[in-house]
């Protein structure tokens, strides 16, 4: 199990390796779950599967993965839904052996490309899954599955979250995705708990403490949100 | 009676009536059943060429491969409006039509052939069926052009059997491949540093500077004898590839394939044709019946193959374009698998304008999706006969012709 969770996360341990370009394309260290949903909403544009991987003796970083790739060869029309890559040997240790292959096909522009929307995706489903737990407090959605009778569980809140989901998973360009996902959260933001839910969230994916986009008023209200980590 | 379709499944089932013979077969029957192993499942029949199997085939007469003519100058686009056409045609006269739509390559020429060519009146009676995983495999796609424009059912419910009981005429794009070329081409070009690697000394220094010659795809086939004879090679334990590959099926197979070129008279030469030729003469059979073989679930197989399903590209121009547009990057534009089938990328892409969908789709198998829950069933599969009977190993007779093909197999 460690094998999955490494201690050591100074250095990526995570990838996202894309069998059609075979290269990593992204790397991270954070959470493997988040990584494969972020894996899952941008699989509308390209399919990625999570790696987990040996830090390789030279240094691995955003600049220099897309040189390198598993060491594993499988077929590349095996995996068509993101999941850990290759399921093949796992569980046994012997996985997450990376190579060198230098550059590949597909031009670097392209990567660069893949880069920056993937990153936009991972820090957005970050920050929003970070904030929904912390605004979870009795919300009762995770016992969905539980209770199929009663599904999709269904109000104001779910409603936007899936929405902002939704964008997530379909935008065309940063900027539409940024604006959409402004609007859904700032569309109640008459009620205190909703003020606070977006500005964890601006927070936490455009690292702003108030509410700033575009459609916020530049002065908060009286009863703005405090956040902890708007103290000193 | 001969088999228009024969298979030899991978199925546990096949496997414990495959381990009671082998032992007792001659060498040409044993690389035969090992074949399965390989190309699962084991459906080589050729329409073209000398090809010895161990039982009497015939080619199905809608299968037949037509005249080579290098004069055809039809261009995939307009070959895929036409077709569009014929249907609307159909759909004018009154009959109903329901597309497989799996979000791939190939049945996405086929949905965007139709959008771009019949009316929205038209479209009212031509059906997606399809399923979540087709959503999934082209989002944008779905989105714009499917959801809420034109009428879903279930492919996970919807057999060819209940569409045809519905009134609709099923649509099917499984022989895209078989014009396209087989993505044992791509996967080959994606191996070949492992399959160089694993060469004796002077065959890999010769193949490892082959694979830095930028015309890589057009070079004749024949330089690579050294790489295709492992990669054709079946695995000894498939649950242990580190076990290694029985080179002795894969040099069989490889002299049966050169053998099968030189009796046909279609011109094959380049590393590009000879995987092509592979899935278009040997594979188009498989591609074509195993929809109806493994998704019809009512009594007139017949007609249903004859008369209702409707196979997108099994079209004499489909098929002379096939042949007349090899290595010129129409089919596989650089040795990679995104750029297996250019020109229906293209083609799609000049409709949607999907640069992600163009850039990086791969191929992923769906049909399995659609069978899984009876693919036990279809383990024990041996043949449909000329006159549209399926025969099951699970049968003491079928047992019996199925031993009797391989004890006589001359290979």
């Amino acid at each position: 199990m460690d094998r999955f969770f490494p201690a050591d996360r100074s250095c990526p341990c995570y990838g996202f390796y894309s069998p059609a370009i075979d290269r990593l394309v992204f790397v991270d260290s954070k959470d493997l779950f988040l990584s494969l949903h972020a894996a899952v909403l941008f699989s509308s544009k390209v399919l990625l599967l999570v790696v987990v991987f040996e830090p390789p003796s030279e240094p691995l970083d955003n600049s220099n993965c897309y040189l390198w790739a598993p060491e594993d060869r499988v077929s590349q029309s095996a995996f068509h839904i993101p999941q850990l890559f290759p399921n093949v040997k796992i569980p046994t240790y012997d996985f997450g052996k990376l190579e060198y292959r230098g550059a590949s096909h597909v031009p670097e522009q392209n990567i660069f490309e893949i880069q920056e929307h993937l990153g936009f995706i991972i820090q957005a489903t970050y920050a929003l899954y970070i904030t929904e737990a912390l605004d979870s407090a009795n919300a009762p959605q995770m016992y969905e599955k539980f209770f199929p009778e009663f599904r999709p569980f269904e109000n104001s809140d779910r409603r936007a979250f899936r929405r902002v989901e939704q964008v997530l998973y379909q935008f065309e360009s940063i900027f539409q995705a940024m604006t959409e996902i402004d609007q859904i959260l700032s569309e109640r933001l008459e009620v205190f708990r909703h003020r606070r839910y977006y500005a964890r969230f601006n927070r936490l994916l455009y690292g702003k403490t108030k509410p700033s986009f575009r459609t916020l008023n530049p002065v908060p209200p009286s009863d703005a949100p405090v956040l902890y980590h708007d103290h000193p | 009676m001969p088999q228009f379709y024969i298979t030899i499944t991978r199925d546990k089932a096949a496997d414990a009536v495959r381990s009671q013979i082998y032992h007792r077969l001659p060498e040409t029957g044993r690389y035969w059943l090992d074949l399965s192993r390989r190309f699962h499942p084991n459906t080589l029949t050729a329409r073209k060429g000398r090809w010895t199997t161990p039982w009497p085939m015939v080619v199905h007469p809608q299968l037949a491969m037509p005249a080579y003519d290098p004069g055809f100058t039809g261009t995939f686009a307009d070959i895929s409006d036409q077709r569009a056409c014929e249907i609307r045609d159909l759909v004018r006269q009154g009959r109903r039509v329901a597309l497989y739509y799996s979000g791939g390559i190939d049945s996405t020429v086929c949905a965007v052939a139709l959008l771009k060519n019949l009316t929205a009146e038209e479209l009212k009676d031509v059906a997606f069926c399809c399923n979540i995983n087709s959503a999934a495999e082209n989002p944008a796609f779905f989105e714009r052009h499917i959801r809420r424009r034109v009428t879903i059912l279930d492919s996970n419910r919807t057999k060819y059997s209940d569409l045809i009981a519905q009134g609709y005429s099923p649509i099917t794009a499984d022989t895209g491949d078989d014009i396209f070329g087989t993505e044992q081409a791509t996967q080959f070009y994606f191996s070949y540093p492992k399959l160089v690697d694993d060469l004796p000394g002077s065959s890999r220094a010769r193949c490892g500077l082959q694979r830095e010659q930028p015309q890589l795809m057009e070079q004749p086939y024949a330089h690579f004898e050294d790489l295709l004879i492992p990669y054709l090679s079946p695995p000894i334990d498939p649950s242990t590839p580190s076990a290694g590959c029985d080179r002795r099926v894969g040099e069989w197979v490889y002299h049966k394939i050169v053998h099968n070129i030189a009796t046909s008279d279609v011109p094959i030469h380049s590393l590009h044709d000879f995987f092509w030729w592979i899935i278009f003469n040997l594979r188009f059979t498989h591609c074509s019946l195993r929809g109806p073989l493994f998704y019809y679930m009512g009594t007139d197989l017949k007609g249903a193959i004859t008369k209702h399903i409707i196979n997108w590209f099994n079209t004499p121009n489909y098929q002379r374009w096939s042949m007349v547009n090899n290595n010129n990057g129409q089919k596989i534009c650089k040795p990679t698998a995104t750029h297996y089938k250019w020109a229906a990328r293209c083609y799609i892409h000049d409709f949607d304008h999907n640069r992600w969908y163009f850039n990086y789709k791969i191929k992923s198998v769906s049909l399995y999706s659609l069978i899984q829950d009876n693919y036990d069933a279809y383990g024990m599969m041996f043949g449909l006969d000329s006159d549209y009977q399926t025969h099951w190993l699970s049968a003491a007779p079928v047992q019996r012709l199925f031993e009797e093909g391989l004890q006589n197999f001359e290979g």
